[in-house]
């Protein structure tokens, strides 16, 4: 992957080094004034934009989306680091998307892509070369200007230092920086050198957070700002009849009502119900007046969506229509084999809302041809393609203001509401701010695809699984259809269905892996016991071989994955530690891309209650860009595993979705959150990920160490419809 | 929780452990249906006088508006969140004459008759010692519950200057997390009793 990046550099307003930072641009680029009149943004299209302040500040801005996972802090630590900033003296700023930085980033799949717990993976590259290179140019400055070898000067905390004492801060040298060629090729740091990379620093929006200030999308307030609030349709792909909003356009603030069309942006995910907008002069009056809609709708082809329908098209479905996904060996050939014992067992995966804190919506403002979108998106390109999608707009006259989010979890990935507020927009003359209810967004979510596994498996000598079927029954696309299997089993096949899609579906929080990783690890256990052999012993009998690996990079993780579990094992005092009756502990290996995470839970059932008091984590990443922002994600993925299983799950009965709200679609608790054991290994490699990848295993562990307490097998998610499919 | 012997002139009363005071409601600042020094009509619409972080203001909003689109909407003051709108998450939470309260339960009429604190207000000299100790642990990842989670705290830690772990339990179930803090949360709230009690700003 070419990870290269140019850099334009100008001079600012004020004597600031502005320097924009691409991903990629064909040639070297030279250096250009920015007249004083020019806004110090203006005219850059690039990934990053970078600038070096008379008063010695770095300011970064429009690094990735923030949604909670910190990527802009870490990305703003790489930066530093490479350049030697002191990083007391760095901020960061949300940036704004148009179309001539999405022709920069377009078709760099990770460029403005918040998702798959990539953001300083691929990034990591790009920001040391471009603070390396910046690094060079302001040395050259003050070597200049001090009349002395550049070799002999570094900087050290934003200032430059030269061999005899001399001392100038970065800002005094940025003007004359800015005239200086940008260097194509400069050496990075070397490990020993990195002062802020691997360290715990703090999130550099946390003081906005404690102090409620942090710039939301729902706290976003515009001169002659209106705002909006849709009823729709309360079944997936349904339409309005007919309505009647005489009630609600008689109530105080009222300014509009109308009739919202569906409309649907061609894949999963990206599509917005048909409605009734009602427009008014708060938010409050808005969803006061909505309320008074009285609305007749058809309710379309999924109106008969349910439990039922989907228990029945898995009966109905005919193995032989089903789509080959993986296919190694022969597993039918195994059915007629001697001296093999066959295990069968069948999960389900439920449907599973998002749960955020902060609702959806947009604000829009459609104006002097232009379109300009404030929103907590995960994708600038997904949402200005939506808004032209959605429009007819074009690309050039779009800009989105990116916000940060109260949480996403990859609800806001999908452009639902952005196809919702541009249409708004268009409608209304002014900025008009979209907020969704909280029962909207549960009962109008983008789930996390509900999945049925069947498994079986063949099993030598009443142990070594040298077969396994997988068939999987999914509500999905074919974007989640792949599933590996760290285990050696040579005759592996997985077959796949795909389910009516009663509901739109959406990425959540790690993804296929949750679900992969929830049937084969529980999978895994039953073999296990069924065997009579310890539950880490056989994972680690029957895991791959990563010398055998072919596949360099399988090979990596298989050897990451037999290594966090040693370590769990004596993490949580496994094999030392014997635990009383009604108490139980299970373990389970899951992934999210190249990081790998084992996690014993251990429950305590005693009392009827089911108890999760510990657990024990062990995470293998490569390289730890920010260990404290590491080990967050890992405890907020921990609980986010662990809620699906025993809080979480969407019901769809006549079509609707069932839950509204916290009552009835409940998170963890405070109370409920377990004492948790944390370490995360280091190996050579690249940095990895954190946000996603301990939430696959969370679950089947837990459904693991509920097995032991009780000696009941659970095999869905989450537990209290075990048994409804 | 010191309690005085509540006379029939008081409705609640509590010790501020922060500033020391005691925190009484008259009875008679409480508005009266027929008190006309709280609504006034003018043509037929209600005002009501609010009093929040100390400041007293005059809103215009319909019967019934819960407090918390008054702050959001009318006040502009965007430190408190809109979350579930059912009382059920706690991102909301004001103090109503120094008690946590869920503002998107308590109408513009009842909040009328109270001194309302946001998290705008408790940082006005300064970070409260909660809010540096939130940041000394590292507690936020997308920050929206925080300051509901901060209210909460503070309310509990004024009347309770060393609470047990269960007590901690049984007042921070109150707010969720979706991103899952709650770790550190606790950990923040045991280093803010410490500096509460050590007298540190």
């Amino acid at each position: 992957m070419n990870r290269r990046c140019f850099i334009k550099s100008a001079t600012g307003a004020a004597g600031s080094l502005v320097l924009g930072v691409y991903l990629s641009k064909p040639g070297a680029l030279a250096s250009e004034a920015v007249t004083e009149k020019s806004p110090i943004w203006e005219g850059y299209s690039p990934w990053l934009v970078v600038a070096v302040t008379p008063e010695n500040r770095i300011i970064i801005k429009g690094f990735k989306q923030e949604i909670g996972q910190g990527s802009s802090t870490g990305a703003a630590m790489i930066f530093a680091d490479e350049l030697g900033a002191d990083w007391d003296l760095v901020s960061i700023e949300s940036g704004t998307y148009d179309s001539r930085r999405r022709a920069e980033t377009a078709g760099k799949g990770w460029g403005d892509w918040v998702g798959g717990s990539s953001a300083i993976r691929y990034a990591w590259g790009p920001l040391r070369e471009a603070g390396a290179a910046i690094r060079e140019m302001l040395i050259l400055a003050a070597a200049r200007q001090w009349g002395i070898a550049a070799l002999d000067c570094q900087i050290e905390k934003s200032f430059v230092i030269g061999p005899a004492g001399q001392r100038g801060a970065l800002g005094e040298f940025a003007t004359l920086a800015s005239e200086i060629d940008v260097p194509q090729t400069v050496p990075l740091k070397p490990d020993s050198e990195l002062k802020i990379i691997g360290k715990s620093y703090a999130n550099l929006y946390q003081e906005k957070h404690v102090t409620g200030s942090l710039e939301y999308t729902i706290n976003l307030d515009l001169p002659d700002m209106v705002h909006a609030a849709i009823a729709r349709c309360p079944v997936f792909m349904g339409k309005v009849k007919s309505f009647d909003a005489s009630k609600a356009r008689s109530m105080p603030g009222v300014i509009d009502v109308f009739e919202i069309p569906e409309f649907d942006g061609g894949s999963f995910g990206n599509y917005a119900r048909a409605g009734v907008a009602v427009v008014a002069d708060s938010t409050w009056r808005a969803f006061k007046a909505r309320d008074a809609l009285e609305i007749e709708w058809d309710l379309g082809p999924n109106r008969d969506g349910s439990f039922d329908t989907i228990r029945k098209e898995i009966e109905e479905m005919d193995s032989g229509a089903m789509e080959s996904i993986v296919d190694a060996g022969d597993v039918d050939a195994l059915r007629n084999a001697e001296g093999l014992s066959l295990f069968e067992a069948s999960y389900t995966s439920h449907l599973q809302e998002h749960g955020l804190m902060e609702p959806l919506g947009a604000v829009a403002h459609h104006h002097d041809d232009l379109m300009e979108v404030w929103a907590p998106i995960q994708f600038a390109d997904r949402a200005a393609a939506s808004v032209e999608q959605r429009t007819g707009i074009p690309q050039e006259k779009i800009i989105i203001h990116g916000r940060p989010a109260g949480g996403s979890f990859g609800r806001r990935y999908n452009c639902d509401y952005i196809h919702e507020v541009s249409f708004l927009a268009m409608k209304i003359d002014r900025p008009v701010k979209l907020t969704w209810t909280h029962e909207d967004g549960a009962q109008m979510g983008n789930y996390h695809p509900f999945t049925h596994f069947k498994m079986k498996a063949f099993l030598e000598d009443g142990k070594r699984p040298i077969g396994m079927n997988v068939d999987q029954f999914k509500m999905t696309s074919e974007r989640w259809w792949g599933f590996s299997n760290k285990y050696d089993v040579p005759n592996f096949r997985v077959r796949g269905a795909r389910l009516r899609r009663i509901v739109d579906l959406g990425p959540w929080r790690s993804v296929a892996e949750h679900l992969n990783t929830f049937s084969l690890e529980c999978f895994i256990d039953e073999l296990a016991h069924f065997s009579g052999i310890d539950p880490m012993d056989y994972r680690e009998m029957y895991m791959k071989n990563p010398a055998a690996e072919e596949d360099a990079n399988w090979g990596l993780l298989v050897g990451r994955a037999m290594r966090v579990l040693r370590e769990v094992r004596v993490l949580s005092e496994w094999d030392s530690v014997t635990l009383p009756e009604g108490k139980g502990r299970g373990v389970a290996i899951g992934r999210f891309n190249n990081t790998l995470v084992a996690e014993v839970v251990t429950v305590d059932t005693r009392g009827g209650k089911l108890v999760v008091e510990k657990v024990d984590c062990v995470s293998d990443s490569g390289k730890i860009l920010n260990p404290q922002m590491a080990s967050g994600q890992l405890e907020g993925g921990i609980l986010w595993g662990l809620t699906a299983v025993i809080h979480g799950g969407i019901e769809v009965r006549d079509g609707r979705v069932v839950e509204s709200n916290y009552h009835d679609r409940p998170l963890m608790r405070f109370d409920e959150s377990p004492h948790m054991n944390i370490r995360m290994l280091e190996s050579d490699g690249e940095v990895g990920g954190f946000g996603e990848s301990v939430v696959p295993a969370a679950g089947p562990a837990l459904l693991n160490a509920y097995y032991d307490a009780t000696g009941k097998r659970i095999r869905s998610i989450p537990m209290k419809w075990d048994e409804v499919i | 929780m010191k309690r005085v012997a509540l006379h029939a002139s008081h409705s609640i009363a509590h010790v501020s452990r922060r500033t020391g005071c005691l925190v009484v409601l008259a009875k008679d600042r409480v508005r009266d249906e027929t008190d006309s020094s709280k609504t006034r009509r003018e043509g037929s619409m209600p005002v009501y006088e609010l009093t929040i972080n100390g400041s007293v203001h005059q809103v215009d909003v319909d019967a019934g508006t819960p407090l918390l689109w008054v702050l959001r909407d009318t006040l502009k003051l965007t430190g408190t969140k809109y979350g579930c709108g059912k009382g059920l998450c706690g991102v909301c939470t004001v103090h109503a004459n120094g008690m946590a309260v869920r503002s998107c339960q308590m109408p513009v009429e009842g909040a009328a008759a109270m001194e309302i604190a946001t998290v705008e207000g408790v940082s006005e000299n300064g970070l409260h010692p909660a809010q540096e100790a939130w940041m000394e642990e590292n507690v936020s990842q997308c920050g929206y519950c925080q300051s509901g989670q901060i209210m909460n705290a503070i309310s509990l830690l004024e009347m309770n200057s060393d609470p047990s772990k269960a007590e901690i339990d049984s007042t921070m179930r109150g707010n969720l997390c979706r991103c899952g803090t709650y770790p550190r949360i606790e950990k923040a709230i045991i280093r803010a009793a410490k500096k509460m009690r050590g007298g540190q700003s």
